[in-house]
């Protein structure tokens, strides 16, 4: 089936409310990031919300990166 | 010879943490190294901050979380935090959009049409619809050769009353586009109306698919160029501004 329309995508096929749970807005030492639940312990980095460009180069979150639920300050729902 | 070397880390870890206020032994420091990698820090404060508007602009309506997305409530409060800090001196604004919710757009334009620090926009693959006046709202905009930004009329999704007032509010929210665009960058209100009405250029639409070097040429963008020029660019804003406020200081 081809559709051809100007709606966006969102209003022909609703998106699963799961799908919004899974990621959530963090702060890891004083950096935002959004994250997703990999398993009880651990959350993995889906992006930082950050304007300075050196939190890019840590190691320790950029994206892909496993961290455990512990270290951080404020898991808050997105 | 080993020793030295001992000595000098010691020395660096005394350098990279100051603010430690009591110093644990060098047995446990040993101790929490085994277990952590040493992340090389640079510089704990940049002096150029970077923004990047990727994806959808967000708004008031929530994306599904497969969309990428740049939502105008992270963004605001990173402004903000720019604005008041002493140490970042300039902000360099990467785009690639297209497009989104119209006044989430205005609004960041606004704020950053409004920062007291230099700022410096690229356009990179595209700055569809509200990118635009984001792209302008900068001191100073590039575009890369490859770069495009589609000009287009606003649209209206979801439910509509089809009523006079209807097209009014749009019309109004129109204009606002228009205005910001035309007053911060060089493209008349003419040029620009007649580009976003042009029918032809754009598949079952209204509007028009603007190349770099075109962009530059209708005075909407201020140069061609990447990454390098506009950080050149950036660093000649910073010093002129420094300049400009030691002369007021004298």
């Amino acid at each position: 089936m081809i559709l051809y329309t100007t709606m966006p995508q969102e209003f022909i096929y609703p998106p699963e409310t799961e799908s919004f749970t899974k990621q959530q807005t963090v702060t890891y030492q004083g950096i935002s990031l959004i994250v997703e639940q990999m398993d009880s312990q651990n959350v993995q980095v889906v992006r930082i919300l950050s304007s300075d460009p050196q939190h890019y180069l840590d190691e320790r979150i950029c994206p892909g990166a496993k961290i455990s639920c512990a270290s951080i300050e404020g898991l808050s729902a997105n | 010879m080993t020793r030295d070397l001992q000595q000098n880390e010691s020395g660096n870890q005394e350098g990279q943490e100051p603010q430690k206020e009591d110093k644990p032994s060098s047995l446990m420091e040993k101790i929490q190294q085994l277990g952590q990698t040493n992340v090389p820090q640079l510089s704990s404060d940049s002096r150029i901050h970077c923004l990047t508007i990727i994806g959808q602009i967000e708004g008031h309506l929530a994306l599904p979380p497969q969309n990428k997305t740049t939502k105008y409530e992270h963004l605001i409060p990173q402004l903000v935090a720019i604005e008041q800090n002493p140490k970042i001196e300039g902000v360099l604004i990467i785009l690639n959009t297209v497009g989104g919710d119209v006044e989430a757009g205005l609004a960041i334009s606004e704020m950053l049409a409004t920062l007291s620090k230099p700022t410096v926009s690229i356009v990179l693959g595209g700055g569809h619809s509200i990118g635009v006046p984001i792209a302008v709202s900068c001191d100073h905009s590039f575009i890369a050769e490859t770069a495009t930004m589609t000009i287009h009329p606003i649209r209206l999704t979801g439910l509509v009353i089809g009523v006079p007032a209807t097209f009014e509010y749009l019309d109004k929210m129109q204009d606002r586009v228009v205005n910001f665009v035309t007053k911060h960058s060089n493209i008349t209100e003419e040029k620009f109306k007649d580009l976003m009405f042009a029918k032809g250029n754009l598949t079952r639409d209204i509007g028009t698919n603007v190349v770099g070097p075109d962009a530059v040429e209708y005075g909407l963008i201020d140069e061609v160029g990447g990454l390098g020029q506009a950080m050149r660019k950036l660093n000649e804003l910073i010093d002129q501004s420094k300049a400009s406020s030691e002369g007021l200081v004298q």
